[in-house]
């Protein structure tokens, strides 16, 4: 094996130019009379050539996305990456005394009383008669960019070095329960889609909470 | 961006935007695909090894263009999807040519045809000869310090182990070529 490494390691010099003009008038005089070694440095030469083109293909890819996303979002420069933004506000109820932020059970008064505490974490003490009602704010954000056709959350690393970062949409949604929250989050999800000219599929209903923890990406064609 | 411009920023190391401009040519490809029993994985293959061709031929020195790039490119697809379909033994109809198609393409596609085995014979090896290969030939990384972040002993080890990848490369690289009915290099 000694040999043959001694060999590929002059063929190598030979093609990156690092051989000297002794070891090189060498080499090509051995190639001239020896088929076997005339085949190994044209094969090697091959193979470099073939890391050549393993260097070019991520920056092929990368525009490849690049296009795909610009066709999605005319008006928006490849290089831009735009962010869907969706955010949704769930107002969770809670049947119980403490109330921490007592001015937010004045902003939906109408709506606490037709919500079912049966839905909610009852606390262990659970109120005889006047039952006041807090509310939980929950608010999730998600931003997704389009990565190779399929919508995805944005990473930290999708934000580096590509230009601004655009909003496209925001939407507030309010719901008086987990339930409610979810089916219009994915009726908002599938409205946000066809107004940016994309013809949304219909997704599932849990696909947007799914989404929202990072379990699936869903399939925009 | 004129053509000039696109070949400069390829070969400048600044190509993001020329490569997203140029695929404004994908959908010429993808037709002349489909109509011809193809496929838009297909055409999105073809016309992504084609960008790969123009890319490294603009990083050579002295390269220049005799038509246009949308021609050169649409033409390389054509050559090659001609090819294809001999090879998948279609009954071959003759794709249609441009009137300004470059008639020396054989050479050159043949040649990338090489490479392209080469880079799918490479892509095939394990990850650890990959990863040792690219910090070598592409990011220029020396041996020894290959071999410390690899947890290798020395140079040496490094150099041996270079060596039985890129024999194992060479070797799929063979057989790749004897698959397909790509010709096998000529030596004069």
């Amino acid at each position: 094996m000694r040999n043959e490494l001694i060999l590929l390691e002059l063929a190598d010099g030979y093609l990156r130019g690092e051989l000297n003009a002794i070891e090189r008038a060498e080499l090509e005089e051995r190639m001239r009379t020896n088929p076997e070694i005339r085949e190994l440095v044209e094969d090697h030469r091959t193979l470099l050539g073939g890391m050549q083109r393993l260097a070019l293909r991520p920056a092929v890819d990368k525009a490849y996305r690049s296009y795909r996303f610009g066709k999605w979002a005319p008006g928006i420069g490849g290089a831009v990456v735009a962010a869907m933004l969706i955010s949704g506000t769930a107002l969770l109820m809670t049947g119980g005394h403490e109330t921490s932020d007592p001015t937010n059970t004045e902003l939906i008064p109408a709506a606490l009383d037709t919500i079912a505490p049966a839905a909610t974490e009852a606390p262990s003490v659970a109120p005889a008669e006047e039952v006041r009602h807090t509310q939980q704010v929950k608010h999730d954000t998600v931003i997704m960019i389009m990565r190779n056709g399929v919508l995805t959350p944005i990473a930290a690393k999708d934000t580096v070095g590509k230009g601004t970062l655009r909003t496209v949409k925001t939407v507030p949604i309010t719901a008086s329960s987990p339930a409610e929250l979810k089916q219009r989050m994915d009726s908002v999800r599938r409205a946000g889609a066809t107004e940016q000219g994309i013809p949304a599929k219909a997704i599932p209903k849990d696909s947007l909470i799914l989404l929202l923890d990072g379990a699936v990406s869903p399939r925009i064609e | 961006m004129s053509d000039p411009d696109i070949l400069l920023q390829l070969r400048t190391g600044r190509e993001h935007k020329a490569l997203v401009k140029l695929y404004a040519h994908l959908p010429k490809v993808e037709r002349m695909v489909r109509n011809n029993n193809g496929t838009r994985a297909d055409a999105k293959d073809l016309f992504q090894d084609a960008l790969i061709i123009l890319f490294g031929k603009a990083k050579e020195e002295g390269f220049k263009l005799t038509c246009s790039i949308g021609t050169y490119l649409f033409a390389i697809c054509r050559n090659r999807w001609q090819e294809e379909l001999r090879r998948r033994g279609r009954f071959a109809q003759e794709l249609e040519t441009a009137p300004d198609e470059p008639a020396d393409l054989a050479e050159l596609l043949a040649e990338e045809g090489r490479f392209g085995s080469a880079e799918r014979a490479l892509r095939s090896l394990g990850d650890k000869c990959l990863d040792l290969l690219k910090r070598f030939y592409l990011l220029k990384e020396p041996l020894i310090s290959i071999a410390k972040s690899i947890g290798l002993a020395g140079e040496g080890a490094a150099k041996t182990r270079k060596y039985k990848c890129l024999e194992e490369a060479r070797k799929r690289y063979r057989s790749l070529l004897a698959q397909t009915s790509v010709a096998q290099p000529q030596h004069p």
